[in-house]
C-alpha cells in the first residue's frame, strides 16, 4: 500500500509500532507516537486517533509489467527474489471511505470488468486480458458519457460509443473518444478475509 | 505483510505438552525444550536481520524511535485485538532509500513489485524485499510517500 505522509501541511515520518491489529501491521509516528493501522491508513491509538491518511494509486504487478509501461521508472536499490504471491487468490478494494467496495480478483478473470458505483464514483476495476498481474481501477465517465465498459478481442470498449481502451492505461485507442484518457483511481490488494475484517460492511464483488 | 505470532505459538504448545513421569514423557519434554530453543533462535534471527539490510539501503537513523512518547507502553487504551509483538523499529522501515534506473536493474521479470508513479516520476520496490523491511519512507513526484506491505 501506498500513502501520502502529509497531513493538514505537515510531513511525517512512520516507523514500525511491531504491533498486530487485525492482523495487519501497525506505525508510529515520528511526532507524537501516534499508532496507525495499515490497512485503514487511520490513527488508533494516541493523539491524532481518528485521522486518517490519503491512500495513493499504486500497482501490484510484475517487474516485467511496470517496466513495459513506465520505461522511466527508478527502483529500489535492493535486491529482489521470487515471491510466493498469486493476484489471483486476491482481492482489489477500492476504498472511499464512505463506502468500500471488494472485487474478487478470481471474479474479475471469470467476468470481466467490475462496472461499479462506489460512493457515487462510477468506476470499473480491470484486470488486462493479455497480463494478469496488470490491474486497473478506472473512473468510467468521459465528459457527460457513462461508460460500461467490457472486454472484447483483448481491449476494453465501451458499450455507449464502441471506443477500444486499452486495458493498461486506460487511453482510447479507436472510436469516437480516441485520444481520451480514462482517469485511474487508488485501490489495493488484500486477502478477502483480511478485507472482511476491516470493511465488514463493504459490498463484496464476484460476478 | 504479517508478523508470525512466535511467542502465542509457543505458549500454546505449552499448555498442550503436558509433563509425564515415564520415560515417553522425558522424550517429550526434551523435544519440547529443543522446539522452544528453534522458535526463540528464529525469532532473534528475524529481529536480527533486519538492522543487518540497513547498510544495503542508505543509512536510517537506527535508534530514532527512542524517546518517542509511546502511546501502548503509557497505557493508554488500545482496541480489541491489538497485540504488540516486538520492539518499535525492531523490523527497521528503510528510512533513506536509494535508487537506481531501470536499466541497472537486474531483477527477474516476474519479481513482484509495487510500483507508483506521481507527477511524472515513478519508482518500483520489490516485494520480497518488501517483505523484510516492510516499510519505506520516500518521496515520489514532489510528495512525502509511505510505501508499506
Amino acid at each position: 500500500m501506498v500513502h501520502r505522509r502529509d497531513l493538514n501541511g505537515e510531513v511525517l515520518v512512520f516507523g514500525n509500532q511491531g504491533a498486530l491489529w487485525g492482523n495487519a501491521m501497525t506505525w508510529f509516528d515520528h511526532d507524537t507516537g501516534t499508532v496507525w493501522s495499515q490497512p485503514l491508513g487511520e490513527a488508533i491509538v494516541g493523539e491524532r486517533k481518528g485521522q486518517a491518511l490519503d491512500l495513493m494509486t499504486s500497482q501490484l504487478t510484475s517487474w516485467e509489467t511496470w517496466k513495459q509501461d513506465h520505461p522511466g521508472t527508478v527502483t529500489l536499490d535492493a535486491p529482489a527474489g521470487p515471491s510466493r504471491f498469486d493476484l489471483g487468490f486476491l482481492s482489489i478494494v477500492v476504498d472511499f471511505s464512505e463506502e468500500v467496495g471488494v472485487y474478487s480478483v478470481a471474479a474479475l478473470n471469470a467476468w470481466g470488468p467490475a462496472n461499479d458505483l462506489v460512493a457515487g464514483v462510477p468506476l470499473a476495476v480491470v484486470i488486462d486480458p493479455d497480463r494478469e498481474d496488470r490491474w486497473k481501477i478506472f473512473h468510467r465517465r468521459v465528459g457527460d458519457t457513462l461508460l460500461t465498459l467490457s472486454i472484447s478481442d483483448g481491449l476494453l470498449v465501451d458499450n455507449e460509443t464502441g471506443t477500444t481502451w486499452d486495458p493498461g492505461t486506460g487511453r482510447a485507442l479507436d472510436g469516437p473518444l480516441e485520444g481520451e484518457i480514462l482517469d485511474s483511481l487508488p485501490g489495493f490488494t488484500s486477502l478477502e478475509s483480511d478485507a472482511r475484517t476491516f470493511w465488514p460492511d463493504a459490498k463484496y464483488w464476484d460476478g | 505483510m504479517s508478523l508470525q505470532p512466535i511467542e502465542s505459538n509457543g505458549r500454546y504448545l505449552t499448555s498442550r505438552i503436558s509433563p509425564q513421569t515415564c520415560s515417553v514423557g522425558k522424550v517429550v519434554k526434551i523435544v519440547h525444550g529443543l522446539f522452544v530453543l528453534v522458535l526463540v533462535a528464529a525469532a532473534a534471527f528475524w529481529v536480527a536481520k533486519a538492522p543487518s539490510d540497513q547498510s544495503q539501503i542508505g543509512a536510517g537513523p537506527a535508534g530514532l524511535s527512542a524517546g518517542i512518547y509511546d502511546p501502548v507502553r503509557a497505557g493508554e487504551q488500545t482496541p480489541a485485538g491489538f497485540w504488540q509483538l516486538l520492539s518499535r523499529d525492531a523490523i527497521l522501515p528503510v528510512y533513506s532509500p536509494t535508487f537506481r534506473s531501470a536499466e541497472s536493474t537486474e531483477w527477474p521479470a516476474e519479481t513482484l513489485v509495487i510500483g507508483v508513479e506521481l507527477n511524472g516520476e515513478s519508482k518500483a520496490y520489490p516485494v520480497s524485499f518488501l517483505n523484510r523491511r516492510e516499510m519505506v519512507i520516500d518521496w515520489i513526484g514532489g510528495s512525502p510517500v509511505l510505501v508499506t506491505w
